[in-house]
């Protein structure tokens, strides 16, 4: 079985989320209670590709409204279950802005860019096909608090940049882990 | 109250793009102008007059056109390949295709598709032993599916399959959108040359466009699980790299997903061209065509003859 490592993009995504998860373990950190959500997310587009995502938040910032965040989607699994797909792989990072960070469901919206590349399989038959495009999307969503430590969220949005493979429409729906309420 | 504003301001600016459906004299979506081939019987090598128990052995290729085109697409192949060779050429129209702009609008993907296999079964039954498909852009998806849901199963197989710009992504992606727009766009109007106006229908109903984003997205997904071709046929895909209408990507997916009956990769050459449907320079607009295209479209009239004389 060949075992499909993330590209150069998806190991720069895992150490990003190491550096957040190591300053949620620092005792400073903990005094600031910054919001550090590590989770997984469905996202359709062109095609359904599942991924991880790390955000993180300050509630001495803004009350807690603003939140930047890192993802890394693929269709790898699929792909290596034995389907014809298109091998994508995508990384974003963004920006949101949560209406009410501390109420049970919070509506949000934000701003994501990123990169996505998919295989061309043949780069000798398909060297006219630019493998590449640009991210850049806007989203409406809202994220409930399940649990104190867990929360779910779903959004829907437009992609501005569309290629081969990104669609106008995007959606996605995903489950985070709050790393900090978890220590508590 | 300012939310409600700009959704309202969002729903206008929809409208905004819906076309009123127009129709002028001479145009195809008329009353006045339909396909050729609906009255005379020529067009199909089937039900063409003339031909002997003799012709039966020539190679037959049966050539369909794209979404909202006519016989007139692969009108310069049937010219080309029935003057230098024994090649013959039968031009099939899709169904809901080359009549009037209503019909187009009631019709499926399943009925644009009915008449290859009709003509193609017509033809085995008479007793033509070699015989070919030249599918054009949305008949190449229409051919996959067929492919894919085992439409040539009880049947001898097609000798060769030659995919012209196949579309399994389309270029503009807001394509993908038809079955939330259908609602507030009726009409899509697509304007080209006075002569194209002839054989292509300018107004694109948001029905028919539902119908092709139906027929893509399934054909995807076909190709994903993956499609087998029958055991003697041969498949060459020809693709636009700067096509406006099929997105290239078209011919990776494929490539991928389509597979011979031994498992092998199927034959695909990109083409560094602007155009759709390359194959058809007739009633272009001639500054839209360069002297490569017309290498390009010779090359490949010449190697698709070739390969069905085998």
């Amino acid at each position: 079985m060949i075992v499909h490592l993330p590209s150069g993009r998806g190991w720069i995504m895992l150490f990003v989320a190491l550096g957040i998860c190591s300053e949620a373990t620092s005792p400073a950190s903990a005094q600031q209670a910054p919001t550090i959500l590590i989770g997984a997310f469905v996202e359709k587009n062109y095609s359904t590709q599942p991924g991880i995502q790390v955000s993180y938040g300050r509630a001495s910032l803004l009350d807690g409204r603003p939140r930047i965040s890192a993802a890394y989607s693929t269709t790898r699994l699929a792909t290596a279950g034995g389907s014809n797909a298109l091998v994508e792989d995508r990384i974003q990072a963004g920006v949101g802005w949560y209406f009410r960070p501390v109420g049970r469901l919070s509506p949000y919206m934000a701003a994501n860019a990123g990169y996505a590349r998919f295989d061309r399989e043949d780069a000798e038959i398909f060297e006219l096909l630019d493998g590449g495009a640009v991210l850049l999307s806007l989203l409406f969503g809202a994220e409930v608090k399940l649990l104190p430590f867990l929360r779910a969220n779903g959004n829907v949005g437009y992609s501005a940049l569309q290629s081969s493979t990104v669609y106008p429409l995007v959606a996605s729906i995903g489950l985070h882990y709050h790393l900090n309420q978890s220590r508590r | 109250m300012r939310a409600s504003a700009v959704m309202l301001a969002a729903l206008l600016l929809l409208w905004g793009c819906d076309s009123p459906i127009t129709v002028e004299d001479g145009w195809l979506d008329g009353p006045e102008v339909n396909d050729p081939s609906l009255t005379d019987p020529s067009y199909r090598v089937s039900t063409r007059p003339g031909l002997t128990l003799a012709d039966r052995t020539r190679p037959v290729v049966i050539a369909v056109h794209g979404f909202t085109a006519s016989t007139f697409e692969w009108q310069e192949f049937r010219d080309h390949a029935e003057t230098t060779s024994p090649v013959l050429v039968s031009l099939v129209l899709l169904g809901g295709h080359g009549r009037s702009l209503d019909e187009f609008r009631a019709s499926s993907w399943s009925d644009w598709g009915q008449p290859i296999m009709l003509e193609y079964r017509a033809l085995v039954a008479q007793g033509y032993t070699n015989v070919s498909l030249a599918a054009s852009s949305t008949a190449g998806a229409l051919t996959l599916e067929q492919l894919a849901s085992g439409r040539f199963d009880d049947v001898p197989a097609p000798r060769h399959i030659f995919l012209v710009d196949p579309i399994v992504v389309a270029t503009d992606k807001s394509l993908s959108l038809i079955p939330l727009l259908k609602y507030l766009v009726s009409n899509v109007v697509s304007k080209g040359t006075a002569e194209e106006a002839r054989h292509w229908y300018t107004n694109r109903p948001a029905e028919a466009l539902a119908q092709l984003n139906t027929l893509i997205g399934r054909v995807r997904s076909q190709l994903a699980r993956g499609i087998v071709l029958p055991k003697e046929t041969r498949v060459k895909v020809y693709k636009t790299a700067n096509d406006p209408t099929a997105d290239p990507v078209s011919a990776l997916l494929i490539y991928k997903g389509l597979r011979t009956a031994d498992g092998r990769r199927v034959e695909v050459q990109m083409l560094p061209s602007r155009l759709h449907v390359f194959t058809r320079l007739l009633a272009r607009n001639p500054a839209a065509v360069s002297e490569a295209d017309r290498r390009r479209q010779m090359d490949t009239f010449q190697e698709m003859i070739q390969k069905v004389s085998e």
